[in-house]
């Protein structure tokens, strides 16, 4: 018996186009748009024309045109660009966060899924009632407490966040300890780190994918509605968020600056979140849906 | 009898967990940047002859005691029901607080009786149409539910229903025991604001549930039974599909407890989002402090109890 060969007659180009038909338009547009997301991060000024910290007193919360697609701000700046110049440290505040609560509940995960009682009892503990903590209060008092620079909010967001990955990261080594391969594995005398680290770890990376986009996209709201309450990052960096925070007092005059930032916030975190439910159901064949 | 036990050992659990709150909240306070006898004081710090004062404030207040007795002292006011006193107008804490219960507690019992409702129906219909226009419809609106900042919909809605078409007020609480006209007018935005998201969240929820409950074997057994499809979906299917929905909005409370406080302060309804706002803005740590620690005991006394009355109603739930 073989196995069927790729197909691989037609043009290279051809071939191209077919291999990018079968990653299909969901997922296709999902890179895209991350790709687009990335280059924005590393690259604003591609994207823009202008300076995000510009101030010209000739052009203060002008109306979307075309010089200015978003309007301008209350200094002038034009506002697309600002949300442009913030995607950077937008991205790196969810991405760091959510690398956070790796860090802390991977491993402490790996060690109570596999410990006795004892160790695994006092973990779990601390996860859940870290989890019970009303997430948006808790991080007010921690923000309040510990200063509004990008490195707290990142931190903090990050360990509320690692219940999460500790809970999911326990249960998958609960479950993958019992298989037959770990338990080959431990009866051919591989070491436990070993068994943990390159093949219990490697096993959960679909559970784990899916977690990560879902919580870049939560830090995200929880940044915005932080720095509503005036718990952002402190100026002269700016994020979607605080971006939203000074759009607030204009609303009235000037309602496209606040609908913009507003409506980048939504995007990206629906985009992650859609991220989230396609890498669910790509690593998991039995939640695929055209199934019955 | 196993109830009770069970109630005893999630008491325990309960303890524990506030015990590590109240060690996280005396930390961040402890932590904050500045001396607190010289917050305390307030302007009046600056000035040559306070160093006595701020000497004896010190002592008062046990600054001079290493953190463990700290602590000490900390809890049992806390536990005598002193969380201490505003350092801008000098009023008491839980005053403070209790004064900013009412809005708060309104717009969450809004937001949950539209929600809940919503969210079973639409939940139940996506579940029962897999895969098709209504799931689709139903997922497409409940991420973007999810996605939308809570603050940004308040800011939305106000833009278009109180500055363009100027039928609604943008803020604002009045009683409802004094103008339920007019706390029912001032309640439509904020409620509104809240319920997009809770009900997202909810929907979600009885999705997954109800597209578990519509394969087991006893609803091909009451389709057979040639039972009509309303009462095999609605009646049948929902008992099962909504019970663990108690767990979900005990779980979700915190979170819906954290939309409220910022959707509030938003609309400025004077509850605790506002509180926050202000006290945040004011450097008044104290009351930051205060107005999250009571929420959260409050937020965790009321997942107890959620946890409690779903053992109740589903007596299979013994882990």
């Amino acid at each position: 018996m073989t196995l069927t060969e790729p197909r691989t007659s037609g043009t290279p180009l051809s071939r191209t186009f077919a291999a990018i038909a079968a990653v299909g338009p969901a997922r296709l547009s999902l890179i895209v748009i991350g790709v687009i997301a990335l280059f924005m991060a590393v690259w604003p000024s591609l994207f823009s024309p202008y300076s995000p910290s510009a101030i010209d007193a000739s052009s203060i919360l002008l109306s979307p045109s075309f010089a200015h697609p978003l309007g301008t701000d209350e200094a002038g700046a034009d506002v697309w660009a600002r949300l442009v110049y913030s995607t950077q440290l937008e991205l790196v505040i969810a991405a760091g966060s959510v690398l956070v609560a790796l860090v802390i509940g991977l491993p402490t995960g790996l060690i109570a899924g596999n410990a006795g009682r004892f160790v695994d009892g006092a973990f779990t503990s601390v996860a859940s009632a870290t989890l019970a903590f009303p997430l948006v209060l808790f991080a007010i008092l921690m923000v309040a407490s510990f200063g509004t620079t990008s490195l707290s909010l990142t931190v903090i967001i990050g360990f509320l966040f690692f219940p999460r990955v500790f809970l999911l990261m326990r249960a998958q080594t609960r479950s993958l300890k019992e298989r037959e391969f770990v338990t080959a594995l431990r009866v051919g005398g591989v070491r436990p780190t070993q068994i943990l680290g390159l093949h219990v770890l490697p096993n959960s990376a679909g559970p784990l994918l899916t977690l990560i986009p879902t919580l870049m996209a939560e830090a995200i709201l929880i940044e915005a509605g932080l720095s509503y309450l005036g718990l952002g990052v402190d100026l002269p960096a700016s994020t979607w968020g605080t971006i939203l925070e000074a759009s607030k007092n204009y609303y009235v005059t000037s309602p496209w600056y606040a609908i913009s930032a507003g409506l980048v916030i939504t995007f990206v975190a629906a985009v992650l979140m859609f991220a989230g439910e396609l890498i669910a159901e790509s690593a998991n064949p039995m939640r695929r849906r055209r199934r019955s | 009898m196993k109830i009770m036990r069970r109630a005893g050992i999630e008491a325990a659990k309960l303890a524990v967990v506030l015990w590590f709150v109240s060690v996280f909240a005396f930390l961040a306070l402890r932590l904050t940047p500045g001396d607190p006898a010289v917050l305390l004081l307030g302007p009046q710090a600056g000035r040559p002859d306070a160093a006595e004062t701020l000497a004896r404030l010190r002592t008062e207040m046990g600054l001079d005691q290493p953190w463990p007795v700290q602590y000490g002292i900390w809890l049992g006011d806390i536990l005598r029901g002193d969380f201490g006193v505003s350092s801008r107008s000098g009023v008491a804490v839980v005053e403070l607080v209790a004064g900013a219960v009412p809005p708060t507690l309104f717009l969450i019992l809004g937001a949950v009786l539209i929600a809940v409702p919503l969210s079973i129906i639409f939940g139940m219909a996506a579940a029962y149409f897999r895969n098709g226009i209504v799931d689709r419809a139903v997922r497409l609106v409940t991420t973007l539910a999810i996605a939308i900042p809570a603050v940004w919909l308040g800011l939305f809605l106000i833009i278009i229903f109180s500055v363009t078409l100027d039928i609604l007020p943008s803020g604002g609480f009045t009683s409802p025991f004094d103008d339920f006209g007019e706390f029912f007018i001032q309640m439509i935005l904020p409620v509104t604001t809240l319920a997009i998201f809770l009900g997202g969240v909810l929907t979600r929820f009885v999705y997954a549930e109800a597209s578990d409950v519509l394969r087991q074997d006893y609803m091909r057994t009451a389709l057979a039974m040639g039972i009509s499809t309303p009462r095999r979906v609605f009646v049948y299917a929902m008992r099962n599909a909504v019970t663990p929905m108690i767990t979900i909005v005990g779980v979700q409370i915190g979170a819906l407890v954290g939309g409220a406080v910022l959707v509030e302060a938003v609309f400025g309804l004077g509850g605790i989002g506002q509180l926050l706002l202000s006290s945040v803005l004011n450097r008044d740590y104290q009351v930051v402090q205060g107005a999250v620690l009571l929420t959260t005991i409050v937020v965790l006394l009321v997942g107890y109890l959620a946890d409690l009355a779903y053992r109740l109603v589903d007596p299979r739930i013994t882990e």
